[in-house]
């Protein structure tokens, strides 16, 4: 029987789970072993909660929707071929449950408001660029912290096309598949979630200012 | 000698006490009921008051609370223990605005429920295993009747 | 500028222009202030972004996090077929051993709750779940005390 076809060696000590690459322990895994699961979702639960949060924001809601991701990802096993990191393949899985819990909650239909001014060109259109870098000189935990004051002021629609575009990498014609719209709605959306984002800081400086 | 599995004699001897150590070990899940107790608990630096509406807090759950919060001072106005089983949702209630709703969502959790004045306030899950184990489930608020003080409900397992 | 200009800048930016309309926004932003200044503020927006998210850890413990996920796993197939030891015998042998095993499992389940220490409090939190923010709440707990608070704060 060729290598590659053997059944891996099970793992038999807790510290062989921990040590295991994460291929390794899908391998055990796709054989039915729950403990290299585990210690997978131990490994990326955080990162894999964190962007189903970033997107519902709602913690309900995000554990929830992150178990969820959990349990397809174990049916789905077998399409795992390492093409991409395990961690990117799990993220991908979370995204799209949330985005069809969006769905469902027909939360990804720019508000009224918001879609008006989407059509229009937004009121940050028309609003003078912002030319200083207000974030500069803090420290990378605080940036973070403002961006996520920002990113929490947006629309799910808003949100979620700068999360799929900005933190995950996705090109606008993925993020157009994905959220189930045209690419020029991408181009639209993406324009106005970072103009908005960035009145949004230049707001939020001004409001901490002694 | 017949090929088929095996439904030997020595079988007679094994199966009955699989079956019963079965039912030993599902005892617990089939027959679960809680015991809980719900504490309304006052935090305030003020000296007790004499009117007798509160008593002390019994000592162990006094000091988990003064080591937590601020309060010079913790009252018990209202004790109330319970029993929660699969399929009820008792409701106690704690005092004239606040209820509190229980339920057993599974063999894990306990969800409770805190209903202010008639409406639901908040929604909390409490892992049965820690409760098990001496946990304290806290929900708390500031005190509307008195600026700076606080309200406490205390839940936990009453020890036998 | 129109919207679809402001729009082209940015594909421009996101590198998702066809070389011929990129030459193109090159030439406006090279000649043009407001198509400078918004290039400006669209990578400041692109540099602030790229230093990431905030992690959120999981607001419960690993092994009540995982006992939600691992009721509702299905059993899965394995790819390996069970090599048996003493093939040819296996049912001789499964007459005794298998009774025998299934017993002192159902032992085990039984008797190691009662048997095992309690554990430390840093491995067994007691995972307070707030599934839904009917008012604003903060939760917090305290290791060494045992509890678990859910602070509600009425709006």
């Amino acid at each position: 029987m060729p290598a590659a076809d053997r059944p891996s060696k099970p793992m038999s000590h807790a510290s062989e789970y921990s040590d295991a690459s994460d291929e390794s322990l899908v391998r055990q895994a796709q054989q039915g072993d729950t403990r290299a699961f585990e210690e997978l979702v131990f490994r990326h639960r955080d990162k894999v909660y964190s962007r189903a949060f970033s997107m519902m924001r709602n913690e309900t809601e995000a554990l929830e929707l992150s178990q969820e991701a959990w349990i397809k990802a174990w049916q789905r096993l077998e399409q795992f071929q390492g093409e991409s990191s395990f961690a990117t393949w799990i993220t991908r899985i979370v995204i799209n449950i949330c985005l069809d819990a969006m769905r469902r909650n027909k939360r990804l239909h720019a508000e009224s408001i918001e879609q008006l001014a989407e059509e229009s060109g937004g009121v940050e259109r028309l609003l003078p660029p912002t030319q200083v870098d207000m974030l500069a000189g803090l420290e990378r935990a605080e940036l973070r912290a403002r961006i996520e004051a920002g990113l929490a002021q947006l629309s799910h629609a808003h949100r979620t096309v700068l999360i799929l575009h900005e933190f995950e990498g996705l090109e606008y014609k993925e993020c157009a598949k994905r959220m189930g719209c045209s690419i020029g709605t991408i181009m639209s959306r993406l324009f106005y979630a970072r103009r908005r984002l960035a009145a949004l800081l230049a707001d939020l400086k001004e409001a901490r200012k002694p | 000698m017949s090929r088929v599995f095996p439904w030997s004699p020595h079988l007679a001897v094994w199966w009955p006490v699989a079956c019963l150590l079965a039912c030993l070990a599902s005892a617990p899940a089939l027959c679960m009921e809680l015991k809980l107790r719900s504490q309304l608990i006052w935090g305030t630096n003020d000296p007790k008051p004499g009117d007798g509406k509160c008593a002390d807090v019994e000592p162990a759950i006094r000091e988990r609370l003064s080591r937590v919060f601020k309060w010079e001072n913790y009252y018990l106005v209202k004790s109330v223990d319970f029993t929660v089983t699969p399929g009820e949702t008792p409701r106690v209630r704690m005092s004239e605005k606040c209820e509190l709703e229980f339920k057993l969502v599974d063999d894990f959790t306990l969800e409770i429920k805190l209903f202010g004045e008639g409406k639901l306030a908040k929604t909390v899950r409490q892992s049965l295993q820690a409760l098990r184990q001496g946990e304290l489930a806290v929900l708390a608020g500031d005190s509307k009747e008195k600026f700076g003080d606080a309200w406490f409900v205390v839940i936990s397992q009453p020890r036998k | 500028m129109t919207l679809e200009t402001q729009l082209k800048l940015q594909a421009w930016l996101d590198g998702e222009l066809p070389a011929a309309d990129a030459r193109e926004v090159l030439r406006l932003v090279e000649r043009d202030q407001d198509a400078a200044a918004l290039a400006r503020e669209l990578k400041l927006t692109r540099q602030w972004l790229a230093a990431g998210e905030t992690l959120r850890p999981v607001p419960e413990s690993r092994e009540f996090y995982w006992a939600q996920i691992a009721r509702h796993l299905p059993p899965r197939e394995s790819a390996t077929p069970a090599v048996g030891l003493f093939a040819s015998d296996w049912r001789r042998w499964l007459a005794w051993l298998a009774p025998a095993a299934a017993a002192l499992v159902l032992l085990g389940v039984w008797l190691l709750p009662r048997l095992a220490p309690p554990q430390s409090a840093a491995a067994r939190a007691p995972e307070i779940e707030t599934p839904g923010d009917e008012l604003g709440t903060f939760t917090f707990r305290s290791d060494t005390e045992q509890m678990t608070v859910v602070w509600v704060n009425a709006r």
